[in-house]
C-alpha cells in the first residue's frame, strides 16, 4: 500500500502546489515511458529524437519565454529536475544499459515521488526502482534517523539560510547604495546561505525519504572541502554533475579525443550547467567551465589554500545569482570593487544590514556547528551510532527548540516598532 | 529505565519550551503602560455592580476609585487601547463567567470603527494576557487580520521568537506575573496638554454605523438581558475625533427602540466642570486625572440617584478592601 | 555519436541566443512623480509621501499633534487657508500623509474641485476607481485620490499616502 499512498500523495501536492502544470509532467512521464517501446524496433534513433527535442524544446521553451516573450504559460513545478530524470531514463534503455520498465505504475512512481520532484536529487530509475515498489518502509532506525535527518535540515533551512537571506536581500535591494565591498561580502555569504538552503532541503528529502525506506543517493559532501573547483563538482549537487557528466560531457567524447577537444567538452558541459539553471547564468557556467578546465592554473601545493582559493572562486561566481536578472548588472556588480572600496563603509555599517549582535552570535554559532558537522570524522559518526538513548532524544529535542527560537520564519515581532514606529 | 531518562527529558525539553513561550512575549509592563490591563482583573473580587466596556475612552476617563469614594460604588473598567465593539462582547461574555453585574455600561465609540482598526498590534495588547477559554478562541478569531495566525496566540514563540535578540530587563522582571498599574482597570496619567486646535471635521464617506457593528450591540444587549444586566450607554467627553450628528442620532434611536439610558457626556462639558486647558493629557482627546475625577464624581451621582446600587461603604469586609485601594490610589494620585 | 553533437551544437546556438539580457527590473521610482498623484498649489507641488517641512510649506494656520490609543504615536496636522497636511514621522524626518482640500479655491492638478459632477470627475481620472457608496478611490503608484460626493457633488477631496508601502 506503500506504492498507493505514495502515488497518490505525490499528485494530489502536485496539484495543489503545482496546479496546471501537471499536464506537463504528465505529458513528459507518458512520453518517456512508451518512447521505449519503439527502441527494438527499426527506427529507434528517429524515436529518440523526437523524444529528446519534445521534451528538451519544452524545457527550453518555457525557460527562455522572458527572453523571446512568446509565450506567457507559468513553467512547470520541478521541471527541470524530472525532464532530466526523464531523459536519464531512456537514454539508460536506448544504450541498452537498463531494461525497458514493463509496468506504467512503477515507472510513473518514480516520475511523480514528491519528495525529490522539487528539489532533486535528480536520480535514476535503476537506483531507485527497488525501494519505490518495496511495500517494506524504514526500520525503527531508519525512520528515527530520517526524522533528525529533517529536523536538521530544517535547522540549516531556517536557522542558517533564511536568516543569511535577510542580509543578502538587502544588499541585492539597492545596487547603488551597496557596492564594492558588500556585493563581495555577499558573495561569501551567499556560498553559506545557498548551500544552507539547498543542501537543508535535500537533507528533509532524504530524511523523509528514509522514513519511507527509500534510499536515495546523497547530493552533497562536505563541498567546502574541495581543494578544486573541479572536485567542487564532484561534492556540490552530485546529482546534476554526475547527469551531465553521463549525458553530455561524455556523449560529447569527454576525455577521450585530445586535451583542446576536452576542454571544450568541459566547456559545452558547463555551459548547459547554466543554461539549466536560467538563461542568465550562461556567464557563470562559463566561469566554472574555465575554473575545471584550467584547474591546473589555480591550484597550489598547500591543501589550506587550495581550499579557500575554490572558496573564493566559487563565491565569488554566485554573484550571477545574488542578480539574477541581468548578467551584465551582475558583472557591473562585482567590478564594482575596483570602482568603490566600501570596505569601512561595510565594517561600520554591519549591524545595520538587518541583523543584530544577537542574530549574528547565532548564525555564526550555526555555521560554526555546520562546518564542525560537515567535516566530521569517522569516529564521531561512529559516536553518534553507539550513543545512548539519552543522547538520541536530547539532541532532537535541542534541534526543535534551536529551530523555534532561532529560525527565521513568520513575521517579525519589535515591541520597539510599536512604540517607536513614528518616531 | 533508559526509557524513563528519555522520558524526562522530553518533559524538561516541554518545560523549556513553555518557558521560552513566556520569556519572548512582550511584557510591556514599563515600557508600554497599555499592555498590562486585562490580566489585572483576574484577580480580583468578584463583587463588580458595574462593569464598564471601551477603549481608551473608558480607562482613562472613568475612575472607579472615585465612584466608590463618592457613592460606595463598586466598579471594574474592562477596556483596551482601540478595543473594537466585537472584542468588548467576549470580553463581556468572559466576565459573566466571573460575575453578574448590575449594570454595565458601554462606550459606543467603538461603533464608528471598521476593518481598518484591525490591529495585529492592539489584538496582541488585549489578548496575550487573557486567560484560555472559548471566549478567548472567539475573540481570537473574530480580531485576528489578514497575516495573523492562530496557533501563533496558543505558542507565543511562533510569533515573538525573533525578540530573543532584543530581550530586556522588563522581559525577566515580569516573568511570572504581569505588571499591575491599574486601579480597577483605570489608567492615571497626570500629565496636562490643553486642547488646542483640532483637525477639521472631515466629511466621511458614510455614516452609518457598519452592519456587523450592530450585530454586536444587539449580542451585547441580549447577553445583558439573558442575565438581567440593565445595559448603559455612554459617550466620553473627547473633543475628537469628532462624536458626528450623524453617529449621535442612530445611537440615540437605538436606545430609544430598546428602551436603553444614554449619557452623551460630550453635550454636558460644562456641567461636569470639565476645563480643557488642565483636564486633558492629549489635547482634548482623552481626559487626564483631573478630568477622569470630575467626570467619574458627575457620573456617580447619576448611577446612585437612578440605579438601586449597594453602597459597599457600610459593608464591613468590601469596605476593609476598598479603602485599601483607595488609600494606594491615592498614594499613586499624590506622587 | 553524430546525433549527440548536432545536438550539441543546437544547444549551444540555443545558449548564445539566450546571452541576451533579460530586460532588468527598473527599481521602483517612487520620486518619479509623473507615476503617483500629487497637487499643484501655486508654485509648489505638494506629493503625499514627499518630505514636508514648514520652509517648504509656509507657517499653517492652526497645528495640532494627535495621539492615538497607545502606542502608534502622534499624527501632526497643519491647516493651511485651503488646505489642510497630515504628516507622518519617519527615521526623525517628516512626510506628507494626507492633503485635505477645504475649500473650492483649491483644484487638483487635473482639474478636479468642488462642486463638481461625477461625470466630470470620470472624465478627468476615468472609470478605474473603487466604488465605496459615495466615496471614489483612484490608485496611482502609493498615492490614492479620495472623492466624496455628497448631493450628486463632489464635496470631499483628498490626497492620502500609502505608508504600509514603505515597508
Amino acid at each position: 500500500m506503500k506504492k498507493i499512498f505514495l502515488f497518490l500523495f505525490s499528485i494530489l501536492i502536485y496539484i495543489y502546489f503545482g496546479s496546471t502544470g501537471i499536464f506537463f509532467l504528465l505529458f513528459s512521464a507518458l512520453s518517456s515511458f512508451y518512447v521505449t517501446k519503439f527502441f527494438y524496433g527499426k527506427h529507434k534513433k528517429l524515436w529518440l529524437i523526437l523524444f529528446l527535442v519534445s521534451n528538451i524544446g519544452i524545457l527550453l521553451t518555457l525557460k527562455f519565454q522572458e527572453v523571446f516573450h512568446f509565450t506567457n504559460i507559468i513553467v512547470p513545478l520541478g521541471i527541470s529536475y524530472y525532464t532530466l530524470q526523464v531523459v536519464s531514463y531512456v537514454v539508460d534503455v536506448y544504450r541498452g544499459k537498463i531494461e525497458r520498465e514493463q509496468n506504467l505504475f512503477t515507472y510513473l512512481l518514480y516520475v511523480f515521488y514528491f519528495p525529490y520532484l522539487f528539489i532533486g536529487p535528480i536520480s535514476r530509475f535503476s537506483d531507485v526502482k527497488k525501494d519505490l515498489i518495496s511495500s517494506k518502509i524504514g526500520t525503527k532506525q531508519e525512520i528515527y534517523d530520517g526524522l533528525v535527518r529533517i529536523l536538521w535540515g530544517v535547522f540549516k533551512k531556517l536557522v542558517i539560510a533564511n536568516r543569511i537571506a535577510m542580509v543578502t536581500s538587502l544588499i541585492t535591494s539597492n545596487t547603488s547604495l551597496y557596492q564594492g565591498a558588500y556585493v563581495i561580502f555577499a558573495c561569501f555569504l551567499y556560498s553559506i546561505q545557498l548551500y544552507a538552503d539547498f543542501s537543508g532541503g535535500i537533507d528533509m528529502v532524504l530524511g523523509l525519504s528514509h522514513c519511507f525506506g527509500i534510499h536515495l543517493k546523497e547530493n552533497f559532501r562536505s563541498p567546502f572541502q574541495s581543494e578544486s573547483v573541479k572536485e567542487f563538482w564532484n561534492r556540490w549537487h552530485i546529482a546534476l554533475s554526475t547527469w551531465l557528466k553521463d549525458y553530455v560531457y561524455i556523449p560529447l567524447g569527454g576525455n577521450r579525443c585530445g586535451k583542446i577537444r576536452q576542454k571544450i567538452n568541459v566547456f559545452v558541459t558547463f555551459l548547459v550547467s547554466g543554461l539549466w539553471h536560467g538563461t542568465s547564468y550562461l556567464l557563470w557556467g562559463v566561469c566554472h567551465g574555465i575554473f575545471v578546465a584550467f584547474s591546473k592554473f589555480f591550484s597550489t601545493k598547500s591543501k589550506i589554500l587550495n581550499r579557500l582559493i575554490t572558496f573564493v572562486l566559487v563565491s565569488f561566481v554566485w554573484v550571477f545569482f545574488l542578480y539574477p536578472t541581468s548578467a551584465l548588472t551582475a558583472s557591473k556588480m562585482f567590478l564594482s570593487i575596483f570602482t568603490t572600496g566600501n570596505y569601512v563603509s561595510l565594517f561600520q555599517n554591519i549591524l545595520s544590514l538587518t541583523l543584530d549582535v544577537g542574530n549574528w552570535i547565532v548564525l555564526l554559532i550555526s555555521v560554526f556547528l555546520l562546518f564542525l558537522y560537515d567535516f566530521r570524522s569517522e569516529k564521531w559518526i561512529n559516536f553518534w551510532k553507539r550513543s545512548s538513548i539519552e543522547w538520541k532524544t536530547l539532541v532532537p529535542c535541542v534541534l526543535v527548540l534551536v529551530i523555534l527560537l532561532f529560525g527565521v520564519y513568520g513575521i517579525g515581532f519589535e515591541v520597539t516598532d510599536f512604540i517607536y514606529s513614528k518616531f | 529505565m533508559k526509557w524513563i531518562r528519555s522520558l524526562l527529558i522530553i518533559l524538561l525539553t516541554l518545560i523549556i519550551f513553555v518557558g521560552l513561550n513566556r520569556l519572548v512575549s512582550p511584557k510591556y509592563g514599563d515600557s508600554l503602560v497599555e499592555g498590562s490591563m486585562t490580566a489585572a482583573y483576574y484577580e480580583e473580587e468578584k463583587n463588580h455592580e458595574i462593569i464598564f466596556l471601551g477603549d481608551c475612552e473608558v480607562y482613562a476617563n472613568i475612575s472607579p476609585m472615585v465612584l466608590y469614594e463618592e457613592e460606595g460604588i463598586t466598579a471594574y473598567v474592562r477596556g483596551n487601547s482601540q478595543q473594537l465593539i466585537h472584542q468588548s462582547y467576549y470580553l463581556l461574555e468572559e466576565t459573566l463567567k466571573y460575575e453578574i453585574p448590575k449594570i454595565v455600561v458601554f462606550n459606543v465609540n467603538s461603533l464608528r470603527y471598521g476593518e481598518e482598526e484591525k490591529s495585529e498590534g492592539y489584538n496582541r495588547l488585549m489578548i496575550d494576557q487573557m486567560k484560555w477559554s472559548k471566549e478567548k478562541i472567539d475573540l481570537i478569531k473574530a480580531s485576528m487580520t489578514k497575516e495573523e495566525n492562530f496557533w501563533s496566540y496558543v505558542f507565543p514563540i511562533l510569533r515573538y521568537h525573533s525578540r530573543f535578540s532584543k530581550l530586556s530587563e522588563e522581559d525577566f522582571k515580569y516573568f511570572f506575573i504581569d505588571n499591575r498599574n491599574t486601579f480597577n482597570g483605570f489608567l492615571i496619567n497626570k500629565e496636562i496638554r490643553p486642547a488646542g486646535s483640532l483637525p477639521t471635521k472631515k466629511i466621511l464617506p458614510t455614516y452609518e454605523f457598519s452592519k456587523e457593528n450592530m450585530d454586536y450591540l444587539e449580542k451585547i444587549y441580549e447577553l445583558c438581558r439573558e442575565h438581567n444586566i440593565k445595559l448603559v450607554l455612554m459617550k466620553a467627553p473627547s473633543l475628537y475625533p469628532y462624536w458626528y450628528d450623524e453617529y449621535e442620532s442612530q445611537v440615540v434611536e437605538y436606545a430609544k427602540s430598546h428602551d436603553l439610558d444614554y449619557y452623551n457626556f460630550t453635550k454636558v462639558t460644562e456641567e461636569i466642570g470639565l476645563d480643557y486647558e488642565t483636564d486633558t493629557y492629549d489635547g482634548g482627546l482623552h481626559l487626564n486625572l483631573y478630568g477622569a475625577t470630575k467626570l467619574s464624581k458627575y457620573f456617580a451621582k447619576i448611577l446612585k440617584e437612578n440605579y438601586a446600587l449597594t453602597d459597599y461603604r457600610l459593608d464591613k469586609k468590601v469596605n476593609e478592601v476598598y479603602n485599601k485601594k483607595v488609600l494606594e490610589y491615592k498614594k499613586k494620585v499624590e506622587e | 555519436m553524430n546525433l549527440k553533437k548536432l545536438l550539441g551544437i543546437g544547444l549551444i546556438t540555443l545558449c548564445l541566443a539566450g546571452c541576451g539580457e533579460t530586460p532588468a527590473n527598473k527599481t521602483g521610482n517612487e520620486s518619479n512623480n509623473t507615476s503617483v498623484y500629487s497637487l499643484k498649489v501655486s508654485n509648489m507641488e505638494i506629493v503625499p509621501g514627499g518630505e514636508f517641512s514648514r520652509e517648504k510649506f509656509g507657517t499653517e494656520n492652526a497645528f495640532s499633534e494627535l495621539s492615538s490609543c497607545a502606542f502608534e504615536g502622534k499624527d501632526r496636522v497643519y491647516t493651511y487657508d485651503h488646505y489642510e497636511i497630515q504628516t507622518f514621522l519617519k527615521d526623525g524626518k517628516e512626510y506628507v500623509l494626507s492633503v485635505y482640500f477645504l475649500d473650492n479655491t483649491v483644484k487638483t492638478s487635473e482639474g478636479l474641485e468642488f462642486g463638481d459632477t461625477l461625470d466630470k470627475m470620470k472624465e478627468l481620472y476615468g472609470n478605474n476607481y473603487k466604488e465605496t457608496g459615495t466615496m471614489y478611490e483612484y490608485e496611482k503608484g502609493n498615492t490614492t485620490l479620495k472623492v466624496i460626493l455628497q448631493n450628486d457633488v463632489v464635496s470631499s477631496i483628498e490626497y492620502v499616502f500609502d505608508v504600509d508601502s514603505l515597508k
